[in-house]
């Protein structure tokens, strides 16, 4: 079963937004609720660059480790989803997280947050797929239609890639090799490291 | 496909570098770049061959002698000032460049695309680029909201992005915003339901006089500023 992944390019990455508009678009997603978000290091100075980021699907997904009511769940193609029934909008797991993934609709230091909202790969939650609760808690669900990500799908430079970790991992390192520096894919290592094998 | 479609598609006067396509074409009279009929020296423009002019309000005064702009110009009924105002010294006042250009979230004034909840998110503020070294000089901290003056009495309100992008000496405004006056938030004119989601000054209203000697298309670009903490 393949393991879907994101990877980005920070050498390709342009900064147009178009994964963050493309994102609130297809899911709909309210103002203030930032699912993919485009970061700039060293704004207007040589050396500038920028990374998509939005939640990673990690391998040991932090923010499900820390869950108190265990309602972060990964499926059969290692995408990182929760229940949005189940949240209590603890902000656990924003702490937890090293993107900054999760988003919550309210802000305030001592009541609730309401419930998480963080990217889903495009595939839904755990509603029945393509029902109307599901489309209204988690937004469109692509992946059931055979569909990858419409960040990546939307990327003017295909500097985030979206797909099997085997196959997207093969682009990049064709990419480096081709063009002959590589800054590396941000967060990569940090998202997919296999913590059950720390030979090296 | 026949043998001669198949060459076609592979090799044309765009891709063909032995030019074998270029000769014949110039060879028949035929300009081998499309359909371009681009002339080295437009004989009909003022300057048939383009020439640097400094624009109309500059700070560089010492190259007016070799790089002056025309004299007045009168089209028609339509005057058009050059020289008399060039010949005024504006950059002891108002010592900046000011240019505009164009942000990847908005479209022309940004009426339509500032009413799109997802790309108005992006961009919420009006604001001009200032070099850290000018913003200091002015005492303005990054975000901090920036009176912006310039020669002929327009001041707009913006927010200040202190950031090396822009050279000492000059400062940017992105031109997509709009419903905002000299300070003053206007939304309250907009027709019922109409407001887009995010104001700011339009930065027209700081661009000064000056128009291209052929099409008549404004100056945008260049302009004289000066800066002061709002």
């Amino acid at each position: 079963m393949a393991r879907m992944k994101f990877l980005c390019d920070a050498d390709r990455c342009i900064e147009c937004n178009a994964c963050s508009v493309a994102c609130k678009n297809e899911h709909q997603v309210p103002w203030g609720i930032v699912r993919r978000r485009v970061v700039t290091i060293n704004d207007g100075q040589p050396g500038e660059k920028s990374v998509s980021i939005a939640c990673m699907h990690c391998n040991d997904a932090p923010c499900a480790a820390v869950c108190p009511v265990s309602c972060i769940y990964q499926t059969d193609i290692g995408v990182v989803l929760h229940n949005k029934d189940t949240c209590i909008g603890c902000g656990y797991c924003f702490y937890a997280c090293p993107f900054g993934a999760p988003q919550f609709p309210r802000t305030s230091n001592f009541g609730t947050r309401g419930k998480m909202d963080k990217c889903t790969y495009c595939a839904g939650g755990p509603e029945v797929t393509h029902s109307d609760a599901e489309r209204s808690k988690y937004g469109q669900n692509r992946i059931a239609e055979g569909k990858l990500p419409i960040c990546a799908e939307m990327c003017s430079t295909r500097s985030l890639l979206a797909g099997d970790g085997e196959i997207i991992a093969q682009i990049y390192k064709e990419r480096v090799a081709r063009r002959g520096y590589g800054e590396g894919a941000p967060g990569w290592s940090t998202a997919y490291a296999d913590k059950r094998n720390v030979r090296s | 496909m026949s043998e001669a479609q198949q060459r076609l598609r592979e090799i044309n006067w765009k891709t063909d570098l032995s030019g074998g396509i270029q000769r014949v074409a110039i060879a028949h009279g035929l300009a081998p770049f499309g359909n371009g009929k681009a002339r080295c020296n437009v004989w009909n423009y003022p300057d048939p061959v383009p020439k640097h002019r400094e624009p109309l309000y500059t700070p560089r005064r010492d190259l007016l002698t070799q790089y002056r702009t025309y004299d007045d110009k009168r089209h028609w009924r339509l005057p058009a000032l050059f020289w008399s105002i060039q010949q005024k010294d504006f950059s002891t006042q108002f010592p900046l460049v000011l240019t505009s250009g164009r942000l990847v979230e908005f479209e022309g004034g940004g009426d339509e695309t500032r009413a799109i909840a997802w790309l108005a998110e992006f961009q919420q503020q009006m604001f001009a680029e200032i070099n850290p070294a000018d913003a200091q000089r002015a005492g303005i901290s990054n975000g901090a909201f920036i009176w912006l003056a310039t020669p002929e009495g327009a001041r707009v309100k913006v927010a200040a992005l202190i950031t090396p992008r822009v050279g000492p000496g000059t400062v940017f405004m992105p031109f997509h915003f709009a419903g905002w006056w000299q300070g003053k938030d206007l939304s309250s004119r907009y027709p019922q339901g109409t407001v887009p989601y995010v104001l700011g000054e339009s930065a027209n209203t700081a661009t000064t006089y000056g128009y291209d000697p052929v099409t008549y298309m404004q100056e945008t670009k260049t302009t004289l500023c000066q800066i002061e903490r709002a």
